[in-house]
């Protein structure tokens, strides 16, 4: 039966970036291990003329670029997003990696099977450490949730 | 003989959209020799490979690696077989990670180095200050799909100018592949192996000899004939040592530079019958360049004398030489920059 032993919310700030570890010592041995991770604010609700503006700024001085219209330029803030990864170690011990561009991402590792970017293992026991790398931000207050439950029984692919 | 490796692919393990078996399909329909599996920041599609290639016979080997797809740059691992923590990676020491990934005994390269990066894609471009190079395996001078002259240019030229002044690192290119993206007209590497050597064993040997060879075509290699080589050695060249001066250099007893063709051509490759030839000779005193001619697997022998920064005294200093050999199709002056020219490139001439 699944069961939720932790979730836990967090709020970053505009430009952080690094990693933020959540280490949960399991009860006893399980079959199946959910780890999850969500977050908001993944794009900017509109271009305004001041993220134009930084954006250019920081091109010129990263890339000595200019661009070539206001249109080009707005193309290239559009594109930009927050990006949040999440990676997975068992007593210490990478288990899997979950790097795509998602707000919304599960891990499960049973024995026989893995979502993809996980590496099945043959129990889920000891001290499970979730790790939020987060790459970029865009916004303040931006909320993410972590999330690790648990299963007696075996996740089936 | 020489292999051609695909060193820079990712799968549904991590951001690409075909998976572990796709990515092996597709190796074999382009005649890869072998690949290497290099998602980011997993090795989860390690034991997937490994059990597709032992259950099937099929002609093409995988090198496990990892692209490490950190915060201030995408760090290329090769022949690793155990995951090694990054999370502590430093901006101002990143020796530390590419000396654990040595350690664990991967080969460490950095990817991409000049890629964009912030504000839009974090981490893309290598912003990390290397101090001790001696940490680092190789640079991927060429991530085939990115742009030539603001990515891969810069990264060429950061490769030239490190071995050129003295630092022994290897050069790869990678498609990055994170589909089924047309390989034809890109460039690929190359590396010699003996019969019925692993292509880990192999691999790990030319990364650390620095005998990786670049080409989108013919397999091409500089070396170094001695005064004594070159009495009994090839006497077929011909070449130029400036556009309006011919001259023939063989059987001369002084060092003579030979560059050959050897009689492997990547797939797809196809040229002008009527392309001219150029080699460049680059050392720290800058470039010269040669006319060939034709384009065969007959030698052509160049004279180090010809070459500007060794046209003086050579340093006496066993490797203290240098020079970085590339071939290009097409005169340079016709209109195009020379990297848009540039067929292959030699593993770095020392003596």
């Amino acid at each position: 039966m699944k069961k939720q032993i932790y979730s836990v919310n967090g709020t970053l700030s505009k430009g952080f970036v690094g990693q933020i570890a959540y280490t949960v010592c399991l009860d006893r041995t399980y079959h199946t291990l959910d780890a999850g991770l969500s977050f908001d604010k993944r794009v900017l609700p509109a271009i305004t003329e001041e993220v134009k503006e930084e954006v250019r700024q920081q091109v010129k001085e990263l890339y000595g670029g200019e661009y070539s219209s206001d249109e080009e330029l707005t193309d290239a803030c559009s594109s930009m997003k927050t990006e949040i990864q999440l990676l997975v170690n068992q007593n210490d011990i990478f288990i899997g990696g979950i790097h795509r561009q998602l707000t919304d991402r599960h891990m499960i590792i049973s024995k026989n099977f893995a979502t993809e970017g996980g590496i099945p293992q043959d129990e889920i026991s000891g001290v499970i450490k979730i790790i939020v790398l987060v790459f970029n931000v865009l916004q303040d207050d931006t909320h993410y949730t972590v999330t690790l439950s648990v299963d007696e029984e075996e996740a089936v692919c | 003989m020489l292999k051609r490796l695909e060193l820079h692919n990712h799968t549904t393990e991590s951001d690409a959209s075909i998976t572990v078996s796709e990515l092996l399909e597709f190796m074999l329909e382009d005649h890869v020799d072998a690949f290497a599996l290099t998602d980011h920041n997993t090795t989860s599609g390690h034991h997937k490979i490994k059990k597709l290639l032992a259950e099937n016979n099929y002609p093409i080997e995988c090198i496990l690696g990892m692209e490490y797809t950190t915060y201030y740059g995408h760090i290329l691992c090769l022949n690793l077989e155990t995951y090694v923590p990054w999370e502590n990676i430093n901006l101002h020491k990143p020796e530390l990670l590419f000396r654990a990934a040595k350690e664990a005994g991967a080969l460490a390269g950095i990817a991409h180095p000049f890629s964009y990066g912030a504000p839009f894609a974090r981490g893309c471009r290598f912003d990390m200050t290397v101090t001790d190079y001696s940490a680092v395996d190789f640079i991927e001078v060429f991530n085939c799909p990115e742009p030539l002259h603001e990515v891969n240019e810069p990264g060429l030229k950061l490769y030239e100018d490190l071995v050129l002044q003295g630092e022994d690192l290897a050069m790869t290119t990678g498609m990055d592949l994170h589909g089924r993206w047309k390989m034809t007209g890109h460039y690929a590497t190359y590396v010699d192996c003996e019969p019925g050597e692993p292509i880990s064993t192999a691999l790990d040997r030319a990364i650390k000899t620095q005998k990786t060879f670049i080409t989108k075509g013919p397999v091409f290699e500089a070396s170094i004939l001695n005064p004594s080589d070159s009495e009994s050695g090839p006497t077929s060249g011909i070449i130029t040592d400036s556009p309006s001066n011919v001259a023939i250099a063989t059987k001369q007893k002084e060092t003579n530079l030979r560059c050959h063709l050897h009689p492997v051509i990547k797939p797809g490759f196809t040229h002008d019958p009527e392309s001219v030839w150029m080699i460049e000779c680059l050392t720290l005193d800058g470039s010269t360049w040669f006319e060939a001619p034709t384009l065969s697997t007959e030698d052509f022998i160049i004279s180090c004398s010809a070459i500007r920064g060794l046209a003086k005294e050579p340093s006496a200093a066993p490797g203290s030489n240098r020079v970085i050999v590339k071939l290009y199709e097409g005169k340079s002056g016709e209109g195009q920059a020379a990297i848009e020219r540039l067929i292959a490139i030699s593993p770095t001439v020392k003596f």
